[in-house]
């Protein structure tokens, strides 16, 4: 057998295609299906889009310290917001200006989105310093340890709601920090772990590949990756506790997670195979992560079908905050690609 | 505008249609199925098209959205029994009937159907790289593209599963005789 075989057996495969009826026919059913571009869609349990919690958080803190700067006279409180650990504000900004943000809030909920918020903020906090090159062993700790104490706030907050139907809210904070956790502690890992290998002058990638050689990059985990990774962890226990409230309307919360979760599917989709610019491990992350959405939904589903309703509500959530996960990852991946003082990358083998 | 996206797509729709059945249908080895993944993946193409987003490279988008939606249907599929599965691959999916005279064309012979059950033999790793290049026609960097590798990790991946086809195949170069 030589390799006229092959070439015969391929140019079968290639005489494979549609009849002329199939093909018109697709054409057709594709111009007269009601096109849909994907929108925003709306929180499943509340009328609170849970992607804007973040946001709705931020305009709030962007209203409250100005007028506390009116009323105090100080232009040092206004400017230390963005501040980063390196700086002589920093100190200001999270020991004086943010809890007083938190003492304006005055239900458990806002409390709990708030924490959220300061969470991931110390998460972006991080991921610049990694960038700039100035995530030192001091700053990391300090950042470690605001993350835990943001996290215990939220948890002690999770832990004195009520849980009740009217109370989905909390769910909606707690599947967004989880989500946000997750995906700032992989992004992390992954600036970390870029800045590792720029640093190494000893690797000679092209000859390894040149020997057939596939590289596998293990990214080890940071410490602050890791605590977010933990503290999302928690909170998933401290809402899990919770689930032994009624569950109502469950179908119908599904139907909106699957519906989210198709949205993402098309939004990722759509935007990776267009930028060619894009080919981190953030980014193809997004993949597993939709990937492991659909598998957590399929699994809520089954569970409901079987009679286990609080395990399928807990794996509907997992879907969910899988789904808000691969939409991030997305986001920090492209913004990645796009900062031009990291340009070498390496591809993590499946 | 929209004649001009219009005509757009219905060039790409010309050119690929083809290429993105065949690939559906070997993946999943039944004819309905695949016409539906291949309907599927140009609706995506067309709403992309519809809500401004500009395509860069067609036959990687599509050939992308199809590797997904075929992933999704082995999902939803799992719970079948072996033997349902089983079944569904031995009928003639390979097989279409002739619109004029209502006959049955087989449009895979016995070379074709080797080469196809040996290229699902081989390490999932292995299998698209190896259809995209050879049956396709698709560079290293396209492939990578579609995969999400590297265009050196495409090459890589091409270049050992055909030394793992010719193993299991038992072809060899003419100038091996």
């Amino acid at each position: 057998m030589n390799d006229k075989n092959l070439k015969n057996g391929i140019n079968e495969i290639k005489n494979i295609k549609m009849t002329n009826a199939e093909k018109e026919h697709i054409f057709e059913n594709i111009f007269n299906l009601k096109s849909k571009v994907a929108q925003p869609t709306e929180s499943p349990w509340s009328i609170f889009a849970f992607v804007s919690v973040t946001k709705r958080n931020q305009l709030v803190y962007y209203i409250i310290i100005p007028l506390v700067l009116l009323l105090s006279g100080s232009g040092v409180v206004f400017a230390s917001q963005d501040s980063l650990p390196d700086s002589m504000l920093y100190p200001i900004k999270v020991s004086v200006v943010e809890p007083i943000g938190g003492a304006l809030k005055f239900s458990l909920n806002k409390k709990a989105k708030y924490e959220s918020s300061l969470a991931t903020k110390r998460l972006v906090e991080a991921e610049t310093l990694v960038n700039q090159g100035k995530l030192d062993k001091v700053k990391e700790d300090k950042i470690n340890n605001l993350l835990t104490k943001h996290t215990n706030a939220l948890n002690v907050a999770i832990n004195e709601a009520i849980p009740d139907d009217a109370n989905d809210e909390m769910d909606i904070v707690a599947t967004d920090f989880r989500a946000q956790m997750n995906a700032h502690a992989k992004v992390l890992d992954v600036l970390s772990d870029k800045k590792e290998r720029k640093d190494e002058k000893n690797k000679d990638i092209e000859t390894e590949l040149e020997a057939g050689v596939e590289l596998e990059a293990d990214i080890s985990n940071t410490k602050i990756s890791n605590t977010a990774r933990l503290s999302a962890d928690t909170i998933k226990d401290s809402s899990s506790n919770k689930n032994d409230k009624k569950i109502k309307n469950f179908k119908e919360k599904e139907d909106k997670v699957r519906f989210i979760v198709e949205d993402v599917d098309k939004n990722i989709n759509s935007t990776l195979v267009n930028d060619d610019t894009v080919k981190d491990s953030v980014s193809e992350d997004s993949f597993k992560k939709l990937d492991q959405a659909k598998a957590y939904l399929y699994d809520a589903e089954k569970k409901d079908e079987e009679g286990k309703h609080e395990e399928a509500y807990d794996s509907l959530l997992d879907s969910l905050v899988s789904a808000n996960e691969a939409n991030i990852l997305l986001e920090e991946g492209q913004k990645i690609e796009k900062n031009k003082e990291i340009t070498d990358f390496l591809e993590i083998e499946d | 505008m929209k004649v001009n996206i219009k005509s757009t797509f219905e060039a790409i729709y010309v050119d690929e249609s083809d290429a993105i059945f065949r690939f559906c249908l070997l993946r999943v080895s039944n004819r309905e199925q695949a016409l539906d993944i291949t309907q599927e993946t140009f609706l995506r193409m067309w709403q992309s098209l519809q809500s401004g987003k500009e395509i860069l490279n067609a036959k990687a988008f599509l050939f992308t959205v199809a590797r997904r939606l075929i992933i999704d249907w082995y999902r939803k599929k799992k719970s079948l029994s072996l033997d349902a599965m089983l079944f569904e691959g031995q009928e003639s999916s390979y097989d279409v009937i002739d619109e004029k005279t209502g006959d049955s064309i087989t449009l895979l012979k016995s070379e074709g159907r080797y080469l196809v059950d040996k290229i699902n033999e081989l390490e999932e790793s292995y299998r698209d790289p190896l259809y995209l290049r050879f049956v396709e026609d698709l560079s290293p960097p396209e492939i990578g593209k579609i995969l999400g590798i590297s265009a050196n990790s495409a090459s890589v991946r091409i270049n050992r599963g055909l030394a793992e086809l010719r193993k299991i195949t038992g072809y060899k170069l003419e100038e091996d005789e």
